[in-house]
């Protein structure tokens, strides 16, 4: 096991610049999950980090050896591949037993790790089959047990669950966070999927075109972002934007919005005094909006569509006159919401609120977020 | 979809139909070659010979060269198909994974060498190989044929790698392996039965020339290989065709034979890259 330190690295492909100094720190025994849309660089450091891809500049420290020019088999790392890229010649013993086999462990000893990595990942029964006879579940484990089996000082996984189906992915998730944590080797994740990242990670890494916008916490990221794209990437259904003039008044700083008042409060109101009299955006998340009681101020709005979770339902309405293209759109999804769109998470309320007056409050002891329209950046 | 009786009627016709049609010929050359060279020329005819005579066969195993040539059909299509598959192996795996300047043009390159006419290599080859004075050796033939082999097996293969993921060796390399060990380790055990299929491919175009052979080892009659000697049996005069079949399945069975045993590669080997 080993803490990561990665300086200043960078990768171009000719002109692009798939990743621009990238710089972190990672602790021993840390889950971190890089996360982003495709193309944003996660995947490129990942492999920079692995050796399978040279670095353009920068430097890859691990346990304090500087392994940038390492070839990937002497950095003592294993990974965990997207398509699981288990060797289809080989059977499930062979192929968990395989990186030992390349250290010239010896026989024996493979022999008992690969059954030690099969009962902990419960495929001891698949160790003869050949991974075409195993199902995408059971293919997952044993790329999961070729890389536990060798005990490297890093895991790394390049989206290992995007190639299974809904309900086994909220399994494995579990099963990979509480495999990390028994284990306790540093890991490096990498995930397009905002909700794999908000569950698994000890701290977030989130890029957007090769730039590291933020690191933090799951919690951090969610309720502090640096910025409108971070702010909309991060939580789901993704925040509500609304454009607004900041104004100020003997309670404190506000913007007015289809007849409510938003405030932020604290350090967000501090900052925000720069920008009196000047547009802003403003950030209110899904769930900061409840249906408002019969004497609260409250937005009134005509919900254009109601989708149902059963426990809960996303409520799409608009807002004239505040509206905002979400700077960020086109870039992930944004769970099918059309530009514009607000949307508030309510419970108890069904497809009848369509067409109909709705009458919206923030919640009390919610965060209202700020952002420069110019530059993006929160304002706090 | 269940068929009618009526479909299969038609289905097993048709089989039944092109199969006659393919495998006529090589039934036509098992009766004559058993026929006296009297009877070959008979109307109506015989189709099935009344006496047959398989003495051809031990005549010619015993009393000819025949042995001879076969065998070095065999080496020369062995040690050609063999040289051919490391350098394509090598040029595919590389045009397959690598990107380089030209890359592309070089690609495209092998393959237009494999449009140029055999008769048109036929004249430099015949002066390349007489200043290093190979003619008459089967080195010459070897080479002749790797020239040929080599540009198509390159493309059959290279598109066999194409259709393995990359991932396969960055887990190999993550493993421990060098490039080298992953090529070797994993994506050449992976690709068999393209291996099969290609090597397959440079046998037969090996063992059935006639051209360069005729060429190159002409004068060198210990060199002959199974076709020259065949063809030796038509004389100017007289043409004993009883013999000349009997040689021609001789040779033709050691392609038969391989063709069924690597069928099942082979057909693996051809459909490879269509689907997960």
């Amino acid at each position: 096991m080993a803490d990561i330190q990665i300086q200043n690295l960078s990768k171009s492909f000719g002109a692009f610049n798939a990743l621009k100094d990238m710089s972190l720190q990672i602790n021993d025994g840390e889950f971190v999950v890089f996360v982003g849309p495709s193309g944003c660089g996660k995947s490129t450091a990942l492999k920079i980090l692995a050796g399978l891809e040279a670095a353009s500049g920068g430097r890859i420290i691990i346990g304090g050896e500087d392994v940038t020019e390492l070839a990937p088999g002497k950095r003592d790392i294993a990974m965990v591949f997207q398509n699981y890229a288990l060797y289809p010649h080989l059977t499930v013993r062979q192929n968990i037993g395989f990186g030992l086999k390349m250290r010239n462990t010896d026989k024996a000893e493979i022999n008992a790790r690969v059954e030690r990595a099969a009962q902990a990942l419960e495929i001891t029964d698949l160790l003869d089959r050949r991974p075409k006879a195993l199902s995408g579940g059971q293919r997952q484990r044993v790329a999961l047990g070729r890389a536990i089996v060798r005990e490297p000082r890093v895991f790394l996984m390049d989206e290992p669950l995007s190639n299974l189906d809904a309900a086994l992915r909220v399994q494995m998730r579990a099963e990979i966070t509480a495999l990390q944590r028994r284990i306790g080797v540093t890991t490096i994740y990498v995930t397009h999927d905002q909700t794999e990242a908000m569950t698994m990670a000890d701290r977030i890494v989130i890029m957007r075109r090769g730039v590291v916008q933020q690191i933090g916490t799951p919690d951090e990221l969610f309720n502090r972002p640096n910025n409108i794209f971070v702010a909309g990437f991060i939580g789901s259904p993704s925040m509500n934007f609304i454009t607004g003039t900041l104004a100020r008044d003997d309670k404190g700083v506000f913007i007015e919005a289809g007849g409510l008042q938003l405030r932020p409060e604290g350090a967000v109101a501090h900052a925000a005094s720069a920008y009196i009299g000047r547009s802003v955006i403003c950030g209110i998340r899904p769930e900061a909006l409840g249906l408002a009681a019969p004497n609260e101020a409250a937005l009134e709005v005509e919900p254009m569509l109601v989708e149902s979770l059963g426990s809960e339902a996303y409520v799409h309405f608009r807002l004239p006159g505040h509206q905002v293209a979400i700077p960020v759109a086109g870039e992930h999804e944004h769970e099918g919401r059309a530009s514009g769109t607000l949307i508030a998470r309510l419970y108890d309320v069904d497809q009848s609120l369509i067409g109909r007056q709705v009458r919206l409050a923030i919640k009390p002891n919610t965060s209202i977020h700020l952002f420069d329209p110019a530059t993006e950046e929160a304002i706090k | 979809m269940k068929r009618t009786l009526l479909q299969s009627i038609l289905l097993y016709a048709t089989v039944i139909v092109v199969c006659g049609f393919l495998l006529f010929p090589i039934y036509w050359m098992i009766i004559t070659s058993l026929a006296p060279a009297s009877a070959l020329r008979s109307f109506p005819p015989q189709f099935w010979p009344a006496n047959p005579q398989w003495s051809t066969y031990t005549n010619l195993i015993f009393n000819t060269d025949m042995p001879r040539w076969l065998f070095n059909s065999a080496l020369v299509a062995i040690v050609s198909t063999a040289i051919s598959l490391l350098v394509s192996v090598l040029a595919a795996y590389s045009l397959s994974r690598y990107t380089m300047k030209g890359g592309e043009a070089v690609g495209l390159f092998i393959l237009m060498s494999k449009m140029l006419p055999a008769t048109m290599l036929i004249i430099p080859l015949f002066g390349i190989f007489r200043s290093l004075g190979l003619m008459g050796s089967l080195w010459s033939l070897i080479i002749a044929h790797a020239t040929a082999i080599v540009p198509f097996a390159t493309w059959m293969l290279k598109g066999y790698f194409d259709s393995i993921p990359q991932e396969l060796e960055q887990a190999a390399q993550v493993d421990g392996c060098t490039p080298w060990g992953a090529l070797f380790r994993v994506i050449l055990p992976v690709s068999a039965p393209g291996l099969a299929a290609t090597a397959l491919y440079g046998f037969v175009l090996s063992w059935a020339d006639y051209l360069y052979a005729r060429t190159f080892l002409a004068s060198a009659t210990h060199n002959w290989t199974a076709n020259i000697g065949i063809a030796t049996f038509k004389g100017e005069y007289q043409t004993d065709w009883n013999v000349i079949m009997a040689a021609s399945l001789l040779a033709a069975l050691p392609i038969m034979l391989a063709y069924l045993f690597l069928q099942r590669y082979l057909v693996g080997g051809l459909t490879a890259g269509s689907g997960k």
